[in-house]
C-alpha cells in the first residue's frame, strides 16, 4: 500500500510539473529597458521555440518575489547581490553566473566624507540599494564602526544615487555602500568631488550576475538551463548576451556558499 | 484578597492599553489620486519602508469626493501624523488639521505651498549639484546650459544652481523671465550659442502651454536638445531627457522623516531634497538633436523612451 500511495505521488508531482511550463524570469534593475513588453515579445519567442521555456521579464522587485514566491519550475536571471533579499533565498541554488571580461565578482565598498570619519559617528545615515540584511552585515563586521553606532538604511534604486546624496549631503546622508564598478565609474568622472570621499573595503562579494532556481526545482528545469550555456551559438541568443551585457555564462559550483564568498 | 486581585489586573489592563495606544500612533495617508503612478509608487515604497498603523486615503476616489467628509474623518481618527502625496493632499491636510504634523512629497513647487511649521516634506526637484552632475556624466559634451527662470518662483534656487555650476564647471547661463508674459520670443536668439537648455518647472517663465510649445519648437528647429523636468514632455523631439525625483526613493524618505516625527525627534530642516533620481532618455530625439549619450552611463537611466 506505501509503495503504491509513494508511486502515486511520485506520477502526481510529475504530471504536475510537466503541466507547468517553466519560466525563465528576468530581473535586472541596474539594465535600461526600453520596454518590458518589447522585451517579453522580442526574446519570448526565442526562449519557447529554443526550450519550451516561458520568458517573464520584471520591472519591479516586489512583482518578481510574488511570481516566484510558489513557484518551483522557474529559473531567473538576477544580480548576485540581491540573492540574498528574496525572502526565499533559503530554498533557492545558484544554477550559473555570469562573466563578462573575465571577470564575474563585484566587490562593494563604504563610501564616507572624509572629513566624517566612520569611527567618529554615532548615528549612520546610509544610502545603498543593498537589502538591508547585507547592509546589517557589513556594519556590524567593520572594525572602524562602533558596535553601539545606530543605523537609518535610506534604500536607493541606483548606487549613483547614494554617491551623490552622499557628496551633496542630501537627507543627511554620511555613508553610502556602492559596487566597486559604479565608484570607480564615479570616481573617474567626478575628479574632484570624488578627492573628498573616503573609500573603505566592506567585506561584502556578490557574482555580479548569476542564474538562480528552486533547489527542489523538476529535474528537467537543469536540462532546460542549458540553453543558456549555448546563448552565443545564434544571433538572437548573442543578442540577448549583449542586452546583459555578458560574454558567456559559467557553471556555480558549490560548496561556495554565500558567507564564503562574502569573506571575499 | 479577591478585590484586590481584580484591580490589578484592572490596573494592569489599562496600563497595557495605554501603552499598546503610546506605540500604536496613526498615520493617516493622504494620497491625491493613487491611480497616478507616481503616486502610487510614492505611497507603496512608503508602507514598504514604514512599519507603524497607518490607514489609508484616495482622494480622487469618489467615497471621498466631498471633502467635508475628508474632514470629519480627519477629526474622527485625529492622527498623529498625515502623510500627504501630492499638492490636492497637502492642501487639505494643511486646511483641516494644520495643528498635526505633516509630511508630504511629489507636491508641485514645495517652496509655493502655504507655510506650516508643523509641515516637513520632500521637494520633488532634485538638488541642483545632482542634476548637474548627471547630465555632465550622461552628455560630456555638454560645455554651456541655458536656463530661463522667474524671481519670483526660482531666486533662492537659482543661487544654488549657479554656485553648483561654477563647482562643475559648467558655463550656466541664466535668463530673467520677470515679465507678466514669462519667456518672450526675443529671448530665444539667445539660445543658439548653448549646447542644451535645461527646463525648470517655472510658472513665472512658461505661463501657458503656448509658451513652453514655442521654447521646445525653436529648440527643435535650431537643434538645441532640451533637457526636461518630466518625461511626459519626451514626446517633443526636441527633449533629449528628463530628469526628476525617483518616487520611490521619495516614498522610502518620506518614511524615514514619519519615523523620525513619530519617535518625537527635533528635525530643524523642514524640506530636503529627494535622493534618488528618476532619468528617462529618448535615444531618437537625442540622434535628432545629433546629440551623443555617454555608453558607460547608461546604468544611470531608469527607462528608455522610443
Amino acid at each position: 500500500m506505501k509503495r503504491f500511495l509513494k508511486t502515486l505521488l511520485i506520477l502526481l508531482s510529475f504530471l504536475t510539473y510537466s503541466e507547468e511550463q517553466a519560466t525563465l524570469c528576468l530581473y535586472t534593475p541596474n539594465i535600461p529597458v526600453k520596454s518590458f513588453k518589447k522585451l517579453k515579445i522580442e526574446y519570448g519567442e526565442y526562449f519557447t521555440k529554443q526550450e519550451n521555456l516561458y520568458f517573464q521579464p520584471f520591472a519591479s522587485k516586489d512583482d518578481f518575489e510574488k511570481y516566484v514566491a510558489d513557484k518551483k519550475n522557474f529559473m531567473a536571471i538576477i544580480p548576485g547581490c540581491q540573492l540574498k533579499a528574496i525572502p526565499s533565498c533559503d530554498k533557492l541554488q545558484t544554477l550559473f553566473y555570469g562573466v563578462s571580461d573575465k571577470e564575474s565578482d563585484e566587490k562593494f565598498f563604504i563610501i564616507s566624507q572624509k572629513n566624517k570619519p566612520l569611527d567618529q559617528l554615532k548615528k549612520i545615515h546610509i544610502a545603498t540599494s543593498l537589502d538591508e540584511q547585507i547592509v546589517g552585515d557589513i556594519i556590524s563586521r567593520n572594525k572602524s564602526i562602533s558596535k553601539d553606532v545606530e543605523t537609518e538604511i535610506l534604500p536607493v534604486s541606483k548606487d549613483l544615487d547614494a554617491l551623490m546624496s552622499l557628496t551633496f549631503n542630501v537627507f543627511e546622508v554620511d555613508v553610502a555602500i556602492v559596487s566597486e564598478k559604479v565608484y570607480n565609474l564615479y570616481s573617474k568622472r567626478n575628479e574632484s568631488f570624488s578627492a573628498e570621499l573616503a573609500k573603505t573595503d566592506s567585506g561584502f562579494c556578490a557574482k555580479r550576475t548569476i542564474v538562480i532556481a528552486p533547489k527542489d526545482c523538476p529535474k528537467t528545469l537543469h536540462k532546460k538551463s542549458q540553453i543558456l550555456t549555448r546563448l552565443n551559438k545564434d544571433a538572437k541568443g548573442r543578442d540577448f548576451m549583449t542586452f546583459l551585457s555578458l560574454d558567456s555564462w559559467a557553471e556555480y559550483k558549490e560548496p561556495e556558499t554565500m558567507e564564503e564568498s562574502n569573506e571575499k | 484578597m479577591r478585590s484586590k486581585f481584580i484591580l490589578i489586573t484592572l490596573l494592569s489592563t489599562l496600563f497595557y492599553l495605554g501603552g499598546q495606544a503610546e506605540k500604536e500612533k496613526l498615520t493617516l495617508i493622504l494620497n491625491s489620486n493613487s491611480s497616478i503612478e507616481v503616486y502610487k509608487n510614492n505611497e507603496s515604497s512608503f508602507l514598504k519602508s514604514y512599519k507603524g498603523k497607518t490607514e489609508s486615503i484616495n482622494l480622487a476616489s469618489p467615497k471621498w469626493s466631498n471633502l467635508d467628509k475628508v474632514k470629519s474623518h480627519i477629526y474622527d481618527v485625529y492622527p498623529e501624523l498625515i502623510y500627504c502625496i501630492g499638492t490636492k493632499a497637502y492642501l487639505v491636510a494643511n486646511k483641516f488639521a494644520p495643528e498635526r504634523k505633516i509630511v508630504y512629497s511629489s507636491t508641485i513647487n514645495c517652496h509655493d505651498l502655504p507655510q506650516n511649521k508643523n509641515a516637513y516634506g520632500i521637494a520633488s526637484r532634485l538638488h541642483p549639484g545632482m542634476e548637474l552632475m548627471t547630465l555632465r556624466m550622461l552628455f560630456p559634451s555638454f560645455k554651456k546650459i541655458a536656463m530661463f527662470y522667474s524671481r519670483k518662483h526660482q531666486d533662492k534656487w537659482i543661487d544654488l544652481v549657479e554656485t553648483e555650476a561654477d563647482r562643475q564647471k559648467i558655463k550656466l547661463t541664466t535668463f530673467s523671465c520677470d515679465s507678466v508674459w514669462g519667456v518672450t520670443q526675443n529671448k530665444l536668439k539667445y539660445l543658439n550659442s548653448f549646447d542644451a537648455l535645461w527646463l525648470t518647472p517655472d510658472p513665472g517663465v512658461f505661463v501657458n502651454a503656448a509658451k513652453l510649445k514655442m521654447v521646445l519648437d525653436y529648440c527643435q528647429k535650431h537643434k538645441i536638445p532640451v533637457i526636461s523636468y518630466s518625461a511626459n514632455l519626451l514626446t517633443h523631439p526636441a527633449v533629449a531627457t528628463s530628469i526628476s525625483g525617483d518616487s520611490k526613493t521619495l516614498g522610502s524618505q518620506s518614511a524615514i522623516l514619519v519615523n523620525r516625527l513619530i519617535d518625537g525627534q527635533e528635525i530643524a530642516q523642514h524640506i530636503f531634497y529627494p535622493a534618488g533620481t528618476e532619468i528617462k532618455i529618448s535615444p531618437k530625439n537625442c540622434k535628432a538633436m545629433d546629440l551623443d549619450v555617454d555608453e558607460d552611463t547608461a546604468e544611470m537611466v531608469n527607462a528608455v523612451i522610443e
